[in-house]
C-alpha cells in the first residue's frame, strides 16, 4: 500500500517538473516578440502609476553587496520609486560572475527587460550584433533620441561626447552611461604612488624617469623594504595602466594603440622589448614583488601598502584617504605621494595613462522582450535629470548632505563618519544609491577628492598625455569584431604567458624574436588591419 | 498430411504472435509497479541527457543567442577545423591525456592498495578510524580543496615553510610548471582514495575464506596469500573500476584545475575542458567551444570502447 503511493507521489512529481519545463520553452518562443510602446504619462507626471515594474538585470557593486542581496532592498529604492512612480524589479547577478551570469541569460534567451552591461565588450560583435541579432529592441537608438530629454541634452552639448555615443551604425553605444562633467573629462585616477615614509629614508628625490626609479627601487631594497614595487595583476600587466611601459611608447599589455592615426599593437613594437627587459632585469633584482602574478588588489595590495611591506605601486586616488585612515587606525605610518609617469629621459611626455573615457561602453540596454520600453527609458533618463543626479549622489538634503554658501554642496556626517561605523567609500554604494550612477558629478569629485595630496595626485599625472589611446566607441563592423575575437584570443593568452615568462627568467631573452614572429604567424597584422579601418571609420563620422 | 501441416503452421504462427504480445501484457501485469518505476528514470535521461545532446548541432553553426539555434547559420566543420589547427591543440590534447594518464596510473591502485593494506590490519578500531579519516576529504568541495591547496603551496604556505627549513628557495609552486601535475595529482589522490577505497573493501569481504585456509594448508605467506587469493578475487570489480573509469576519463576534475591553474603554467596545466570553459562562458565563444567539447567527448568514447576492447580479450586469456 505505502509503495503504491510513493510511486504515485513520484510520478505526479516528475509530470510537474516535465510541466514546469514545457511552460518555460513556450516562455521564451513569445520571448522575440518586440515591445509595443505604449502611452504611459501619468496624471501627476510621475512615469508609472506606482506599480509600474519592468526587470532590470545588472550588476551589484561588492561594496553594497556587503549589507544586501540586491538593489531591491536599497534604502533609496522607494525614495526613487516614489518620486517616479516605477518600481523596477533589479535582478542582481552574484559578485564575479557577471560575464558568465550574462551570457547564460542570453543564451537561454529569457531576456529580462533591462541589462545593464557592456555589450561592447561582452557581446561578440558589440552593439551593432546585439541589435541585428534582436538582443536589443531594434528602434532603442530611436525611442530614446525622441523620449530621453535629459540624457540627449547632455551628449549633444559637446561634440566629441556625441561622436562616443553612436555606433558607426547610428547605434547609442549605450543609455545610462557614465558620462563626465566637463570638468572632469581625460582626468587621471590611477597612477605611480609611493610611501613617503620611505622615500624621505632614502634621501633621495621623488623619481622621474626609469633611472630615477631604479635608483630609488635599489635603495628600498637595501633599507629592508620587503617588497619595492607591487601591483594588482590579476588581470596582467594591464593593472600597471601603462606605467614604465609608457616611457617606451608602448602600453603595459596585450593591447592596441594609435600614434597620429597610424594602430599599432604593443607587444610586437620596437619599444616593448626595450621595457619587457627592463622589467626582467629589475624582477632578477628582486626589485618587483616574486609573486606579482597572482596579487589581488584588496586581498594583497592594499594590505600590504597599509601594512609597510610595500612600498611603491600604481594605485587609485582614493587610495590616499581611504588607506591612509585605515593605517592611522592601526597606529601605522603610511604617508602616500602621487609620482608622475615615468620617462625615459628628463623632459620626455609619455603619452598613455589611466584617463576618464568621455562615455563610458557600459549602459542600459532595452532588450527585445520588454514590453513596455518607454517606462525604462524615462526611468533612465530621471537618474540623469537635475533631482535624480540629487539622489543618486548627494541623497536628501538635511540628512545626507547640505548646501553650503558658496552654493556647493557638503556631506553630513551620516555620510563623512557614519555614526554606525560605516566607513565613507561603503556609505557611497550603501547609503546612497551610486550603483546607479550615470552622469559623473564634478561638485561630488572635488568634493570626495580635496586632500592636497589628492590634487597633487592629479596633476602628477597628468604630466603625461593619453594621445597615444584608442577611442572607446570605435566598433568593428560584425565581421571584423568576430575575427578579431578569435586570433585575440589566442594572441592574448600567448603574450599572457610569454610576457610573464620572459619577466620571471623563465624564458631566454634570445627567444624574444620568435615570439614576436609568433605572434605575427597568429594573425596580428590581419586585426591590425580590421582597427586601423575601424579607427578610419571612427574618425570619419 | 498436407492439410496437417498446413494446421501445425498456422498454429505455430498463432502461437509466436501471441507468445510476444501475451508475454509482454503478462509481464507488465505482473510486474506493473516495477514498470511504472522505470517511467521516471527514464524520463530523467530523455529530458536531461537525451534532450540537451540536440544542442551539439550549434558546433556545426555560427550560434547567436539572439538568433536562437535554428536562426544561426551553418558553418560545417569549420570551429573543429579552426581548433584543430590552433596553436594551443597539441598542448591540450597532451596535457588532457598526461593529466588523465597519471591520474589513472598513480590514482587508481592508490585506493586498491589501501583497501589490501587494510584487509591485513587486525585491529577493528584501527581499521575503522583510518577508513573514516580516509574517505572524509571527498566530501569537501572543489572549491573548498582548491583553496586549501593554494594555501598550502603559496609562497608563505606550510610546504614552503617545511621547505625554507631544509633551505631550499621560498617560492609560490603553482608558479612552476613542473610541479603542477604533482600538485593536482597528489590532492586528488588526498580527495579520494578512501571513498574508492570503499567499494574494494566490500569486494574483500566477498572471498571465501576456505581458500586462505586452503593457502595456508600449501604454505603460502602472506605476500603469497595476497597474490593468489586476495587479487584474483577482486580482480573483475578493478577491471570493471578501470573500464568506467577511463570512460570518464576526458572530464576528471576540470573544475579543480580551473581554480588551480594561472597564466605561467598554462603549459602543463590548461586541459581541453578548461579551455572550453574559457572560450565558451568567458567569451561567449558558445559555437567552438561545443565544436571543442564534442571533440573531447569523441576521444573519450574512443578511449571507453578500447578500453573495453583489451579488457575483454586480456581476461579472456586469464591474465588474472
Amino acid at each position: 500500500m505505502n509503495m503504491k503511493r510513493t510511486i504515485v507521489l513520484f510520478l505526479v512529481m516528475v509530470l510537474g517538473l516535465s510541466l514546469v519545463a514545457c511552460q518555460g520553452k513556450k516562455v521564451s518562443e513569445s520571448g522575440s516578440l518586440q515591445g509595443t510602446p505604449s502611452s504611459n504619462v501619468q496624471p501627476d507626471g510621475r512615469i508609472g502609476d506606482g506599480n509600474t515594474t519592468f526587470k532590470f538585470w545588472r550588476s551589484i557593486n561588492a561594496r553594497t553587496a556587503k549589507v544586501m542581496d540586491s538593489h531591491n532592498d536599497h534604502p533609496y529604492y522607494d525614495i526613487l520609486a516614489e518620486a517616479t512612480g516605477v518600481r523596477p524589479k533589479f535582478i542582481n547577478p552574484p559578485i564575479g560572475q557577471e560575464e558568465q551570469q550574462l551570457n547564460l541569460v542570453l543564451s537561454s534567451a529569457k531576456l529580462p527587460d533591462a541589462i545593464h552591461i557592456s555589450l561592447q565588450k561582452h557581446y561578440r560583435g558589440g552593439v551593432d550584433a546585439a541589435v541585428d541579432d534582436g538582443i536589443i529592441l531594434k528602434n532603442m537608438t530611436e525611442l530614446i533620441k525622441a523620449n530621453a530629454p535629459n540624457y540627449m541634452a547632455i551628449i549633444n552639448a559637446d561634440e566629441s561626447v556625441r561622436k562616443d555615443s553612436y555606433t558607426d551604425d547610428g547605434n547609442l553605444i549605450s543609455f545610462g552611461a557614465i558620462i563626465p562633467d566637463p570638468e572632469m573629462r581625460g582626468l587621471s585616477f590611477f597612477g605611480p604612488m609611493v610611501n613617503e615614509k620611505y622615500l624621505k629614508e632614502t634621501g633621495l628625490d621623488a623619481p622621474v624617469t626609469i633611472a630615477d626609479w631604479e635608483e630609488l627601487l635599489t635603495a628600498f631594497k637595501e633599507n629592508g623594504v620587503k617588497i619595492p614595487l607591487s601591483w594588482s595583476a590579476k588581470n596582467g600587466l594591464e593593472g600597471l595602466w601603462d606605467a614604465f611601459s609608457g616611457a617606451y611608447g608602448v602600453p603595459s599589455g596585450s593591447t592596441f594603440f594609435q600614434v597620429d592615426g597610424v594602430v599599432k599593437y604593443g607587444p610586437i613594437e620596437e619599444g616593448y622589448k626595450d621595457y619587457i627587459m627592463l622589467m626582467r632585469d629589475w624582477y632578477s633584482k628582486g626589485l618587483i614583488d616574486p609573486d606579482y602574478v597572482s596579487r589581488d588588489l584588496n586581498k594583497h595590495i592594499k594590505p600590504m601598502l597599509v601594512s609597510g611591506e610595500l612600498a611603491t605601486t600604481i594605485g587609485h586616488l582614493s587610495y590616499f584617504n581611504s588607506l591612509v585612515k585605515v593605517a592611522e587606525v592601526d597606529n601605522k605610518e603610511l604617508i602616500l605621494k602621487a609620482l608622475p609617469y615615468p620617462v625615459l629621459n628628463e623632459g620626455d611626455r609619455v603619452h598613455l595613462r589611466h584617463y576618464v573615457p568621455n562615455v563610458k561602453d557600459e549602459g542600459t540596454f532595452i532588450t527585445s522582450s520588454a514590453n513596455d520600453p518607454l517606462t525604462i527609458i524615462k526611468y533612465v533618463d530621471f537618474l540623469y535629470s537635475e533631482q535624480g543626479r540629487e539622489l543618486i549622489y548627494w541623497g536628501q538634503e538635511g540628512i545626507t548632505f547640505n548646501y553650503k554658501e558658496d552654493g556647493s554642496r557638503a556631506f553630513t556626517d551620516y555620510i563623512n563618519n557614519n555614526p554606525d561605523g560605516v566607513s565613507r567609500p561603503d556609505a557611497n554604494r550603501q547609503l546612497l544609491f551610486r550603483d546607479l550612477n550615470t552622469y559623473w558629478d564634478w561638485g561630488d569629485q572635488q568634493y570626495m577628492y580635496s586632500l592636497p595630496t589628492q590634487q597633487d595626485g592629479w596633476e602628477q599625472w597628468m604630466k603625461a598625455d593619453f594621445a597615444y589611446a584608442l577611442p572607446t566607441s570605435m566598433t568593428p563592423t560584425l565581421e571584423e569584431g568576430e575575427k578579431t575575437a578569435n586570433i585575440m584570443s589566442e594572441v592574448d593568452t600567448y603574450v599572457e604567458e610569454m610576457v610573464t615568462k620572459f619577466i620571471m627568467g623563465i624564458e631566454p631573452i634570445e627567444n624574444y624574436d620568435k615570439f614576436v614572429a609568433n605572434i605575427k604567424k597568429l594573425g596580428i597584422v590581419e586585426v591590425i588591419g580590421y582597427q586601423q579601418s575601424a579607427l578610419n571609420r571612427y574618425n570619419k563620422r | 498430411m498436407a492439410e496437417l501441416s498446413k494446421t501445425v503452421k498456422l498454429e505455430k504462427t498463432k502461437h509466436k504472435k501471441t507468445t510476444i504480445r501475451a508475454k509482454i501484457a503478462e509481464d507488465f501485469k505482473k510486474h506493473r509497479t516495477i514498470y511504472i518505476m522505470v517511467i521516471p528514470v527514464l524520463l530523467y535521461y530523455l529530458i536531461f541527457h537525451y534532450g540537451p545532446m540536440f544542442g551539439i548541432v550549434i558546433a556545426f553553426k555560427d550560434y547567436r543567442p539572439g538568433r536562437g539555434i535554428w536562426g544561426s547559420d551553418w558553418v560545417g566543420m569549420k570551429h573543429f577545423i579552426d581548433f584543430l589547427t590552433s596553436q594551443y591543440f597539441w598542448r591540450l590534447v597532451k596535457n588532457t591525456l598526461f593529466i588523465n594518464f597519471y591520474n589513472l596510473l598513480i590514482g587508481f591502485p592508490a585506493p586498491i592498495i589501501l583497501a589490501l593494506l587494510l584487509n591485513e590490519v587486525r585491529s577493528r578500531k584501527f581499521k575503522r578510524t583510518v577508513q573514516t579519516v580516509t574517505y572524509m576529504p571527498h566530501f569537501i568541495s572543489a572549491v573548498v580543496v582548491a583553496g586549501i591547496i593554494v594555501d598550502l603551496v603559496g609562497t608563505d604556505g606550510l610546504i614552503n615553510d617545511l621547505l625554507a627549513f631544509i633551505g631550499f628557495q621560498r617560492k609560490n609552486l603553482l608558479a612552476v610548471s613542473a610541479l603542477f601535475r604533482p600538485i593536482f595529482v597528489g590532492s586528488n589522490i588526498w580527495q579520494n582514495i578512501g571513498w574508492g577505497t570503499i567499494i574494494y573493501l566490500a569486494a574483500l569481504s566477498g572471498i571465501n575464506p576456505n581458500l586462505y585456509e586452503a593457502a595456508d594448508i600449501d604454505g603460502a605467506g602472506r605476500f603469497k596469500k595476497i597474490w593468489h587469493v586476495t587479487l584474483p578475487g577482486i580482480a573483475p570489480t578493478i577491471t570493471i573500476l578501470l573500464i568506467m573509469r577511463i570512460g570518464r576519463m576526458m572530464h576528471l576534475g576540470w573544475e579543480k584545475i580551473i581554480l588551480l591553474y594561472n597564466p605561467i603554467i598554462y603549459d602543463t596545466a590548461d586541459v581541453i575542458s578548461t579551455f572550453v570553459y574559457r572560450r565558451g562562458l568567458e567569451e561567449a565563444d558558445f559555437s567552438y567551444s561545443t565544436a571543442v567539447g564534442l571533440f573531447n567527448a569523441i576521444i573519450n568514447f574512443s578511449l571507453l570502447i578500447m578500453a573495453n576492447k583489451v579488457s575483454k580479450k586480456l581476461s579472456e586469456t586469464s591474465l588474472w
